[in-house]
């Protein structure tokens, strides 16, 4: 009986082995080239997952890098447009090297994988077909870079696939590039895209030629600033010779050139304030050129969760991580064009006597109203009472703050008010945002993960102040003249005269047009006045009273939150250790060693 | 079921005993030690902590290409490290408000000194005085060599003694934007600043600063001096 076992396993084993005559098979449970390159389901599976890779500084990226989803909006800090909330602003402190990392050869990795595999198959497509496809890998390979050039300055070029064991350690350690040569790359990648890519986009969110135009012009405008306010450090690993800003302030301006006629400025609403707000939210915005957008419950972020006034908080009782300076707020001008500092006191020194707090804001400038919810000013239909606390006569009388999460009462009046300065998670500055904050979500739905309101990438506004800087550098003033004055405009702002018009007042410009976008940061770095602007700084708040025996508002301006000290070294991002120990040939930035 | 449960702690637990082994190797006792000579004074360069100036040594027995290592040096101009390992090591003295300096090779064993000439970016030579509460700081900055274009200049002023451009009350500490003023009328200029709001009684460090648009943005300071109004 076992005898007939033992001869029955042995057959058994025999006639399995037999059939494997051919071992060598593609694995059949990975999914081959030809399945994926081959049909156009696959090759926008591929398409999509580029997309999400892409380094936007959507409201998902943070300190930590990008994809976060516990996200506090943190750059800010990092600029002076705004502090967190009392509870977490000693948390962010002065810039350092290596918050903002993107170290992105994995995503270059799966471009450059498309650009050289795509090509055997593109048969199978139209030519404009497979032409659009490739026109968007060259873009997103453009896009990589540039996060990374913007950062680090010079890093590895690397163009091809690379492929280990086949290829040594010694060829895969790639040195870095110039800075230079980096950015001249994205430039020939971007140059690729604009002739590949159709002037219409495919779908929602894909980018068209014009978009490729709109990076370019980007990317040129920080090459030619970095040529002419940088200098050339580690032997030209980081820095453009000055000579050259010219070449790319006119390769920005051509390209910002390129997209007049295909977008304009958003002027839906004739009340300006209505129209600068509305802009962040409209999907039919003339105005948006590449946006991500969100989707409940598959992709959304918490911008409203956290950002909301303590007032109208959700289930989850964030709010406040966005608390505009004072300083920021009176770096506008008023629409009479008189500085924007507030008048809180008197000729003779004696606190100005308001009936309203938003009183003392009668004559901004319609934009800050629309970025900055000012103290009483209206949010989803509600006045946002900002209160620092109750004076019982000034200034001798005594003085009531709270600190308690709830409304504390003083003869019958909330001593902060309901979102007032007190209570560590609310406001620390007397200001919340009001850019791209939801006005219509109901209270319930105020959660993490909840929003979907699109984040833009890039806007035609950035654009006219893109060209407004190179035209200014290219001797075209009356180009730049016009375009700053045509986002004044819209603003609601006084137009700039011709003498008013300098470097200085084009950079201003441009911290107020595109504050809370994540591009103040990047822009203060490249035009190397980081350091001059947050040397010892402390940030100031603006802190309303109500003066109870006279029925009236004062405001007092308090310096509040960390020390700020901008290192130059943090011009330059950290290099990531671990990448220095595995390729030896890269050479860290200096200050970091 | 215990059994099992009890013969398993004995495995983790004969796990752990296998990592009791010691490092053979001793720890690092070397010392290497010596300050920055300022070519001009003669005496240490003072600078201030941190951001006064890097010792980076490069480790050159094992490989030709080592992995750089540095340390911040003191604000009186000295640096010490007792942490080091025997071995033969290239020291440069970087990022300090100071021209570039040759590299120095030592070998290392024992305590060694090793002391750096260098000429400062700038010389600030200050006097200041206190009368009626207020403080009157004059300042001349020269130079023994052309480098960078000046800058900006400041008097920091402080009530904390390491005074610098870390630590310093940026309402008493005026600061004078030199970048639009040609060098050579910044260098044949005396600056007179006057501090007021300072609270009598209190002692006050005051030190006056001046850079040039060096990549570091590294300013030359003068000695720290304590005042009373």
């Amino acid at each position: 009986m076992n005898k007939n076992k033992n001869i029955l396993l042995l057959l058994c084993i025999l006639i399995s082995t037999v059939a494997c005559h051919n071992l060598d098979i593609p694995p059949m449970n990975i999914i081959q080239d030809k399945d994926v390159f081959t049909k156009e389901s696959g090759v926008k599976a591929y398409m999509t997952s580029l997309y999400k890779d892409l380094p936007i500084e959507d409201f998902n990226f943070s300190g930590g890098g990008f994809h976060q989803t516990y996200c506090f909006p943190g750059i800010y800090n990092c600029t002076g447009e705004a502090l967190l909330n009392p509870a977490n602003m000693f948390n962010i402190g002065s810039p350092q090297g290596d918050w903002w990392q993107y170290w992105g050869y994995g995503q270059v990795r799966n471009v450059n994988y498309f650009l050289s595999t795509f090509p055997k198959y593109a048969s199978t497509f139209t030519t404009d077909k497979a032409n659009a496809w490739l026109g968007e890998a060259h873009f997103m390979r453009a896009y990589n870079y540039f996060a990374m050039v913007k950062r680090y300055g010079g890093v590895p070029i690397i163009k091809e696939v690379q492929n280990y064991p086949t290829q040594s350690l010694e060829e895969l350690s790639v040195p870095r590039d110039p800075e230079q040569a980096v950015y001249d790359f994205i430039g020939q990648d971007l140059d690729s895209a604009i002739l590949l890519l159709p002037a219409v986009s495919a779908e929602l969110g894909r980018v068209n030629k014009y978009v490729a135009y709109a990076l370019k012009s980007r990317a040129m405008l920080y090459a030619g600033s970095i040529a002419q306010y940088g200098s050339i450090q580690l032997n030209g690993l980081l820095g453009i010779p000055a000579a050259d800003a010219q070449k790319y302030y006119q390769a920005s301006y051509d390209a910002s050139i390129a997209l007049d006629g295909h977008y304009s400025l958003y002027r839906k609403y004739s009340d300006k304030f209505e129209n600068y707000w509305h802009l962040f939210l409209d999907d039919n915005s003339p105005e948006n050129i590449f946006c991500e957008y969100y989707k409940y419950p598959e992709k959304g972020h918490g911008f409203d969760t956290y950002c909301i006034p303590q007032q109208m908080w959700g289930p989850q009782g964030y709010s406040s991580m966005i608390n505009p300076t004072l300083e920021f707020v009176e770096l506008f001008d008023d629409i009479n064009g008189n500085s924007g500092a507030l008048k809180i006191n008197d000729n003779s020194g004696n606190a100005i006597r308001f009936t309203n707090t938003i009183d003392i804001f009668n004559n901004v400038e319609p934009r800050l109203r629309g970025s900055v919810i000012l103290p009483g000013d209206i949010f989803k239909g509600e006045s946002i009472e900002i209160y620092k606390g109750i004076y019982e006569s000034y200034p001798t009388g005594i003085l009531h703050t709270s600190a308690a999460q709830g409304i504390e009462l003083f003869n019958g009046k909330g001593i902060r008010g309901k979102s007032g300065i007190g209570y560590n998670y609310s406001t620390g500055t007397g200001f919340f945002n009001r850019k791209y904050q939801n006005p219509d979500m109901p209270k319930s739905q105020v959660l993490e993960g909840h929003s979907v309101q699109k984040y833009i990438d890039i806007r035609y506004g950035e654009i006219l102040l893109n060209r407004a800087e190179a035209a200014y550098q290219l001797n075209k003033k009356d180009d730049a003249l016009t375009a700053v004055n045509d986002i004044r405009d819209r603003a609601g702002a006084m137009l700039l005269t011709a003498d008013q018009l300098t470097a200085q007042s084009i950079q201003k410009e441009r911290r107020m047009e595109l504050s809370f976008e994540n591009q103040t940061y990047w822009d203060l770095r490249r035009w190397r006045i980081a350091d001059q602007l947050m040397n010892n700084k402390q940030y100031t708040a603006l802190y309303p009273y109500w003066v109870s025996n006279e029925n009236k508002f004062i405001f007092q301006k308090v310096q509040i939150g960390p020390i700020y000290t901008f290192d130059v070294k943090v011009y330059y991002t950290t290099i990531p250790t671990d990448e220095i120990l595995k390729n030896n040939k890269l050479i860290q930035n200096p200050g970091y060693n | 079921m215990k059994k099992i449960y009890y013969l398993f702690n004995v495995l983790i637990v004969s796990l752990f005993f296998s990592c009791g082994k010691l490092d053979n190797y001793a720890e690092p006792g070397e010392t290497l030690k010596g300050s920055l000579i300022d070519v001009v004074t003669n005496k240490p360069l003072i600078t201030e902590q941190p951001n006064g100036f890097k010792i980076l040594l490069l480790e050159s027995s094992w490989s030709a290409n080592p992995q750089p290592q540095t340390f911040w040096g003191k604000a009186d101009g000295t640096f010490t490290d007792t942490k080091l390992f025997t071995g033969t090591y290239k020291v440069i003295p970087i990022e300090g408000a100071f021209f570039p300096v040759d590299t120095a090779t030592v070998k290392l064993s024992g305590v060694v000194s090793q002391n750096f000439n260098v000429t400062p970016y700038l010389t600030v030579t200050a006097t200041s005085s206190v009368s009626s509460g207020n403080l009157n700081v004059s300042y001349t900055i020269s130079r023994s060599k052309i480098g960078d274009k000046i800058i900006d200049s400041r008097v920091f002023v402080s009530t904390n003694p390491n005074v610098g451009n870390n630590i310093f009350t940026s309402s008493l500490s005026p600061f004078r934007d030199l970048s639009s003023i040609d060098d050579s009328v910044i260098l044949t200029t005396t600056f007179n600043e006057t501090i007021s709001g300072l609270v009598a009684g209190k002692t006050y460090y005051v030190r006056v600063g001046a850079r040039t648009n060096n990549p570091s943005k590294r300013y030359n300071f003068t000695e720290i001096k304590a005042v009373t109004p």
